[in-house]
């Protein structure tokens, strides 16, 4: 569904992404984990368009989109859920959802899944019901975990094939980790692929269909999330 | 169905609205009618460049042109094609109007923050200047040339055919003012419509964070190029209706100062609310009548007035009137969802 093949990426004039690869394949859940600066945001960022490629190709369900625009990747279908949650703070959770449940029907999008907007958007609150009850109140007025919730319902109205979620377990209580990993199986269980960015490998491990390791812009290990954990350079390159 | 709170703050609110809105030709002398028509307007002018300041973030310096295009066009239709209908000198203005802002904001929407504000202010100016040296009127002739000699760029506009009626010159305004609340009640609507619509919510999400916006599918360069446009048929509605309640046009409206009494009324009345641009324009058009009473320190009294409503509701007119419990609740009620 998703290869990305040798892409090079700057910020400024730091080179951050060196000749990447990684893909990722129908219904599975993929995790990119590292440590703080090892190219994890910068890797999501040029999958969803938001950085520019230096060099290197990205195919999506067999479609070169390399050079096209980031609205245009989403309305592709990538949903993006990032770190900083990107909640616009002075409109309502249903009015965040509303934006996207009104481009996703624009986009012809759920024309191809069967489903409307509408209908992505119950599939969203049957992962997370606790996102139905807060509709009413600003992005402003959401707590860290509530924000996390609304910003992957939010992506998932979009109807997407493919969710990108950067550290999307990051700041929560254990407890509520539990709870994000099952929704994130639901949400493989509905067919959605997920490319998942993390820092906490024991996390990435109960999740991950296959993990990839990133350090210092480049892969260092891929494979299964078992063989990661016994992966001496790997734990050291998590370590720091 | 709404409960009883909602339905009785709408009629606490609409009723004498509406009924002031048909007394007014009755209640007002001929000169206050005049004055609070150019409010009307005004407010119609301010509710249009909001879509693109407010809304959706962008500080437009340069939308005295549409306003200024929406009474020239039908001005040069009147000269030139001798037209008598004020429908089709409408229609002229705002379609004038529309385009000239397509074109100019599918170049400006490239920028943003200061650099949009100054590309709509060059572009503005560059505008102001074809009538101010009368490049335009040249386009026309040896009798458009004669035009701008006698007027130096002025255009007079005379008493229109309103549906075919030709109005005695004492009837003329108090029916004008109904076409003008006729227009102000359908701008009301649709800028609301256009706000709280996705579209009208994507402008917002853009003018929060542009590169959100980009990755839940926003095509944010597009978008804003709409709101550009939608903008500008509303300030080209607007401009036409003063220049037919004026009966002329002059280059002054299309000076990057009327752009700057436009963004100055809006931020005055408050961005952030729907309703906050038409207090502004009350507000201002009401402060300039009173700083007129000046002949010649019109311009320090109009500052001094300016500066003490600033300092009295720094949070805009809106959103200091929002602070009052009873005016906020109302305000709750009514902002609910209609129908």
């Amino acid at each position: 569904m998703l290869e990305v093949t040798q892409i090079n990426t700057f910020r400024g004039p730091a080179h951050i992404l060196h000749g990447l690869t990684l893909s990722v394949n129908e219904q599975e859940v993929v995790c990119l984990v590292g440590r703080n600066g090892a190219g994890k945001t910068t890797t999501i960022d040029s999958i969803m368009g938001l950085l520019p490629l230096r060099s290197g190709q990205i195919v999506f369900h067999g479609e070169n989109i390399t050079g096209l625009a980031a609205h245009m990747r989403a309305r592709r279908g990538m949903g993006y859920a990032p770190e900083d949650c990107g909640i616009f703070p002075e409109l309502t959770v249903e009015e965040n959802l509303m934006i996207s449940r009104w481009l996703a029907n624009a986009s012809g999008r759920v024309k191809e899944a069967a489903f409307t907007g509408s209908d992505a958007q119950e599939r969203a609150f049957s992962v997370f019901p606790e996102v139905r009850t807060l509709t009413h109140r600003e992005g402003l007025h959401l707590s860290g975990g509530q924000k996390k919730m609304v910003a992957i319902a939010r992506a998932m109205t979009l109807s997407p094939s493919l969710l990108l979620l950067d550290e999307a377990f990051e700041g929560l209580a254990p407890a509520v980790v539990t709870r994000f990993i099952d929704a994130v199986i639901k949400i493989k269980e509905m067919g959605i692929s997920i490319l998942m960015a993390e820092s906490n490998l024991a996390n990435a491990s109960r999740i991950a269909d296959r993990l990839y390791a990133i350090d210092r812009g480049e892969i260092i290990f891929h494979g299964d999330p078992k063989e990661a954990l016994k992966n001496e350079e790997v734990m050291k390159a998590l370590r720091g | 169905m709404h409960d009883a709170r909602v339905v009785a703050a709408r009629i606490l609110v609409l009723v004498p609205a509406g009924a002031w809105v048909l007394l007014a030709p009755a209640a007002l002398s001929p000169y206050l009618l005049i004055i609070w028509c150019y409010a009307l307007i005004f407010s119609i002018a301010c509710l249009g460049l909001n879509l693109v300041f407010g809304t959706t973030g962008l500080l437009s310096l340069g939308h005295a042109a549409y306003f200024g295009a929406g009474a020239y066009a039908g001005a040069f239709l009147y000269r030139f094609a001798d037209i008598h209908s004020f429908e089709v000198y409408f229609l002229v203005g705002i379609l004038t109007s529309t385009l000239l802002a397509a074109g100019i904001g599918f170049l400006c929407v490239r920028a943003t923050k200061i650099h949009f504000a100054i590309l709509t202010l060059a572009f503005g100016q560059i505008f102001h200047s074809l009538f101010i040296d009368g490049a335009i009127f040249r386009l026309f002739g040896p009798l458009g040339w004669a035009l701008y000699l006698v007027g130096e760029g002025s255009m007079y506009i005379p008493r229109l055919t309103i549906l075919g009626i030709e109005f005695e010159p004492e009837e003329f305004i108090p029916a004008f003012y109904y076409v003008i609340v006729f227009a102000f009640c359908a701008s009301v609507f649709l800028l609301w419509r256009i706000n709280h619509s996705p579209f009208g919510k994507a402008l917002r999400a853009i003018r929060d964070n542009q590169t959100r916006a980009v990755y839940i599918g926003i095509p944010v360069r597009q978008y804003r190029w709409y709101a550009f446009t939608i903008s500008g048929v509303f300030l080209g509605l607007a401009g036409a209706l003063y220049g037919q309640l004026d009966r002329q046009i002059t280059p002054e409206q299309l000076d990057w100062l009327f752009s700057a009494e436009l963004v100055l009324a809006t931020v005055l009345g408050g961005t952030r609310d729907f309703i906050g641009p038409v207090l502004g324009a009350f507000v201002f058009i009401g402060l300039d009548e009173i700083a007129g009473r000046w002949a010649i320190g019109h311009n320090i009294m109009m500052g001094l007035l300016l500066m003490l409503v600033v300092f009295v509701f720094p949070r805009g007119l809106a959103g200091t009137l929002d602070l009052v419990p009873g005016i906020r609740k109302v305000g709750l009620l009514m902002k609910r969802k209609w129908l």
